[in-house]
C-alpha cells in the first residue's frame, strides 16, 4: 500500500513545505486546460492515425511484417530527447517542409508550441498505438473471420460485429494511457512548448520548482494534475478493458474481406507511413551522428556509466516492488484488489518532479543529494516505471494463481517459497521482459536528475539536454547516437531472450 | 447422390490430407481418429476455408472446389466462439436469415420459433457468456437451421460438454436433421458419437491417409477396438 500512497505522500511533503492556498489563479487555470487539451488531441490523432495503420498491418501479409512489428517495440524504449532532436532537425526552421514553404514564397512555421508538442507526442506514441491495437485485431478469434465469410458479411458487418466492439473494448484504455503520458511527459513540453502560451502542468510544476522556488505552486498543480489523472484512470478501468503489452505477437493475416485497388492502395499507404515514422528518428541521428563521434568530450563516457548504474539500480528496485505487488493483487479478493490495482497504477499519474522534490524535501537535511543523485533517479525512476512492469507481470500471475493456487494452499507452501519456488521459475521470461524494458527506459529518461544533479554525476540523457540547450548541436547527435545504442542495445537483450524462450518451449514440446 | 469427395486432397500449411468418401442425401458421416490427425482440416476443406489441392468436391454433380464459403451448400460449426459475444442470443441467431438481417416483427416470429424448437426461448435477450456452453452450442445449431443448407458440418462443436449433455443436443440435432432431411458431418475422437450419429465412417489413419468405411463393415472391423 505504500506504493500506493507515494503520489499523496509526495504532495503532502510539498504542502508543508510551502505556503498552501487551494485557489488557482487565471495561469494556472490556463495552464490545465492547455494540458488536457494538447493531452486529448495528442492521444485522439495518435489512435485515429494507429487504428487504419494497425488494420492494414493485421490485415495483409508482406516483406518485413515481421521487422516491422520488432522495430514499434523499440519506439517504445526509444529516448524522447532522441524524438525532440528528430523533430528540430525536420520540422526545425532549416527542415525540409519550411523548406519547400520558403521556396513557394510562404513563410516559414515554427516548430516550437502546440504543433512541435504534438508532433513530437505523436511520433513517440503512434508507434506504441499501433502495436496494441495490432494486439486487438490479433485477439478476435480466428472463428469469427470464418464465420463472417460463411454468413457472408458485408464491409458494414464486418465492422459492425467483429472490428468495433474489439475497438470499444480496447481504445479507451489506449487512449488513456497516450493521454496520461501526454499530459506528464514533460521533456516535449520543455524543449518544444516555446512560450507561456504552450506551458503545460508539468512545465509549470518545473519552473515553480527551479526558477520560482515556489512549492507551493508545485503542490497545488500537482495535486489538481493527480486528482484528474486519477479520475481520468478510474473510468477508463471502469469502461475499458486493460490492454495487454507482451513481449511477442504471434502474427496472421486473416482470410480477410476482399479488398479493392483503392483499400489495397490506402493500406500500403499506410503501412508505408508508419514504416517512414519509425525509421525516421535512428536513420536521423545516425546520419548527423557518425561523423560527429569524435567530438565527444570523455565525460560522455562516465556519464555513460552513471546511466547503466541508474537503470540497473531502477530495473532492480523496480521488479522488486512489482512482484510483491503482483503476488499481493492476485491473493487479494475483489473489492481491495480492485483498490490495490488502481493505487499501483495511480503512480502514472504521479509528477516525477513533485516525487523527486518530495525525496529532495524529505532528505536534503540527512544525506548530500546531489552526492546521491543517481541513487535517488534510479530509486525514482524504479517506482514510476511499476505500472508498465505490473501491466506485463499481472496477466502472468493471475494465471499461475488460478491454476495452481489451490494446490499451493493445501500443500501449505509459505508466502516466500511460493514465490521463490513456483511464481518466479514459471514467470522467468516475463520478469526478464519486465526487467529489459525497465532498463530500457529509464536508460532514455531524462528523468528527476535534472532536479539536482551535479555536473560530476550527470547521465547520458542530462549531458544531452545540456548540449541541445548550449546549442552543441553536433556534439548532441553524436550522444544521441550513443544514447540511442544504449537504449537499442538493452532492448535487443529482450529479444534474445525471448528467442531463446521461445526455442526451449518448442524443444519442451 | 448427394456430397462426393473424390480423391480430395486439402492442404493446412505443411500438412496435408487426402480423403475419398460419398455421402448420401440425409445420411450422416463421422470423421473419427486420434487428434492431429487432419479432421478439422478436412472440415475446413469442404467448408471452402482451405483450398482443395487435388480432386474433385461435388454437390449434385457440380463441383463446389471454386465457391466462396457463403455460397456452398454447407454449414459449420467450429469448436468454440461460433457466436459473437456482445451481441443477444436472438440477434446472433437472426444473422441466420442474412447478413444484415434485423429483428423486425416477421424475422422475430422466426427467431423465436427455431429458438422454442432448441429450447432456448428463454434465454433470448441474454448474452452468450451468461449462458452455458450447452446452451451455447444450441444457439450456434438455432442459426444454423435458420441457413437451411442441406449440409452441416460438427467441429467437435460440443467437445467442450459432458457425455450425457452432448448425447441430448446430438439427440436434438438428429431428429431435426432426420426430419428437414440434413446431412451432418461431424468429428469426434469418442467413439460414442460414432454409435449415436449412426452414419458411415471416414477413419483418420494419420500421416494425411483416410479410409471410408460403411457403417456395418466398421462396427465389424473395429466394434473390439473401440467397443462402438
Amino acid at each position: 500500500m505504500g506504493v500506493s500512497f507515494l503520489s499523496l505522500g509526495s504532495i503532502i511533503i510539498l504542502l508543508v513545505n510551502s505556503q498552501f492556498s487551494f485557489f488557482i489563479s487565471h495561469y494556472e487555470r490556463e495552464i490545465l486546460i492547455f494540458t488536457l487539451f494538447q493531452g486529448f488531441l495528442s492521444a485522439l490523432l495518435s489512435v485515429c492515425l494507429a487504428i487504419p495503420i494497425s488494420r492494414s498491418i493485421f490485415r495483409n501479409n508482406f516483406p518485413g511484417k515481421n521487422i516491422l512489428v520488432r522495430l514499434m517495440n523499440v519506439m517504445f524504449v526509444l529516448p524522447v530527447l532522441i524524438v525532440i532532436l528528430t523533430v528540430i532537425k525536420i520540422f526545425g526552421f532549416n527542415g525540409t517542409p519550411n523548406q519547400i514553404l520558403d521556396f513557394f514564397g510562404f513563410e516559414k512555421i515554427s516548430i516550437y508550441g502546440l504543433q512541435g508538442i504534438l508532433i513530437g507526442h505523436i511520433l513517440i506514441n503512434l508507434p506504441f498505438a499501433v502495436r496494441l491495437i495490432l494486439s486487438g485485431w490479433l485477439m478476435i478469434p480466428s472463428e469469427h473471420f470464418r464465420l463472417a465469410r460463411q454468413l457472408n458479411f458485408s464491409r458494414k458487418e464486418y465492422f459492425k460485429y467483429l472490428e468495433l466492439p474489439m475497438l470499444i473494448k480496447i481504445i479507451p484504455s489506449i487512449f488513456t494511457i497516450i493521454f496520461l503520458f501526454c499530459c506528464l511527459t514533460f521533456s516535449i513540453a520543455l524543449i518544444l512548448g516555446g512560450g507561456p502560451g504552450s506551458t503545460t502542468l508539468e512545465l509549470a510544476i518545473y519552473q515553480s520548482i527551479i526558477f520560482d522556488g515556489n512549492l507551493g505552486v508545485a503542490a497545488r498543480l500537482s495535486l489538481y494534475q493527480l486528482i484528474i489523472m486519477i479520475l481520468i484512470l478510474i473510468i477508463s478501468f471502469k469502461i475499458s478493458a486493460k490492454p495487454v503489452f507482451e513481449n511477442s505477437l504471434i502474427l496472421k493475416a486473416e482470410n480477410y474481406i476482399a479488398k479493392n485497388r483503392l483499400q489495397q492502395g490506402l493500406d500500403f499507404l499506410s503501412v508505408a507511413t508508419l514504416a517512414i515514422f519509425i525509421s525516421m528518428p535512428p536513420i536521423i541521428i545516425f546520419c548527423k551522428g557518425i561523423p560527429n563521434i569524435f567530438s565527444v568530450e570523455t565525460f560522455v563516457f562516465s556519464a555513460l556509466l552513471n546511466s547503466l548504474l541508474v537503470a540497473f539500480l531502477a530495473a532492480t528496485v523496480n521488479l522488486c516492488i512489482s512482484v510483491v505487488l503482483s503476488f499481493t493483487i492476485v491473493k487479494e479478493e475483489s473489492l481491495r484488489k480492485l483498490v490495490l490495482e488502481i493505487g499501483t497504477f495511480s503512480l502514472i499519474c504521479i509528477s516525477p518532479l513533485v516525487l523527486g522534490t518530495a525525496i529532495f524535501l524529505a532528505l536534503f537535511k540527512y544525506i548530500d543529494i546531489s552526492e546521491n543523485s543517481l541513487v535517488l533517479t534510479g530509486l525514482v525512476n524504479g517506482i514510476l516505471t511499476i505500472p508498465f512492469s505490473l501491466t506485463i507481470l499481472l496477466p502472468g500471475f493471475v494465471k499461475i494463481t488460478k491454476r495452481y493456487g489451490h494446490i499451493m494452499r493445501s500443500l501449505g507452501l509459505s508466502n516466500f517459497k511460493q514465490i521463490f519456488e513456483i511464481y518466479f521459475p514459471l514467470m522467468k521470461f516475463p520478469i526478464r521482459f519486465a526487467f529489459a524494458l525497465v532498463f530500457a527506459l529509464s536508460i532514455g529518461d531524462l528523468g528527476i536528475i535534472v532536479l539536482f544533479s551535479g555536473s560530476e554525476s550527470s547521465t547520458l540523457p542530462m549531458y544531452l539536454y545540456r548540449l541541445m540547450g548550449s546549442y552543441r548541436m553536433d556534439e548532441a547527435y553524436a550522444v544521441a547516437l550513443l544514447l540511442l545504442i544504449l537504449a537499442l542495445s538493452s532492448f535487443w537483450i529482450i529479444e534474445k531472450g525471448f528467442y531463446y524462450a521461445t526455442l526451449r518451449k518448442k524443444m519442451l514440446n | 447422390m448427394q456430397l462426393c469427395a473424390k480423391k480430395c486432397s486439402i492442404k493446412n500449411g505443411n500438412f496435408s490430407v487426402n480423403c475419398d468418401f460419398v455421402l448420401k442425401k440425409g445420411n450422416h458421416l463421422a470423421l473419427f481418429g486420434p487428434s492431429g490427425t487432419g479432421k478439422s482440416t478436412v472440415l475446413l476443406g469442404l467448408s471452402g476455408f482451405l483450398p482443395i489441392r487435388e480432386g474433385e468436391l461435388l454437390y449434385k454433380n457440380k463441383t463446389l472446389s471454386s465457391l466462396e464459403p457463403k455460397d456452398r451448400p454447407i454449414d459449420i460449426l467450429f469448436q468454440e466462439n461460433n457466436l459473437f459475444p456482445h451481441i443477444s442470443v436472438a440477434q446472433n441467431v437472426v444473422l441466420g436469415l442474412g447478413p444484415s438481417a434485423r429483428m423486425t416483427n416477421q424475422n422475430k416470429e422466426i427467431v423465436y420459433k427455431i429458438l422454442k424448437k432448441v429450447n432456448l426461448f428463454e434465454e433470448k435477450d441474454r448474452l452468450p457468456e451468461n449462458i452455458s456452453g450447452g446452451q451455447r452450442s444450441r444457439v450456434a445449431i438455432a442459426r444454423s437451421l435458420l441457413r437451411k443448407k442441406p449440409i452441416l458440418l460438427l467441429d467437435e462443436p460440443f467437445s467442450a460438454l459432458d457425455f450425457v449433455l452432448k448425447s441430448d443436443i446430438l439427440k436434438l440435432l438428429i431428429s431435426i436433421a432426420k426430419k428437414d432431411k440434413l446431412s451432418i458431418l461431424l468429428v469426434s475422437h469418442d467413439p460414442r458419437d460414432i454409435r449415436f450419429l449412426g452414419g458411415d465412417i471416414l477413419y483418420f489413419l494419420g500421416k494425411g491417409k483416410t479410409k471410408f468405411y460403411k457403417k456395418d463393415v466398421f462396427h465389424k472391423e473395429f466394434s473390439k477396438k473401440f467397443e462402438v
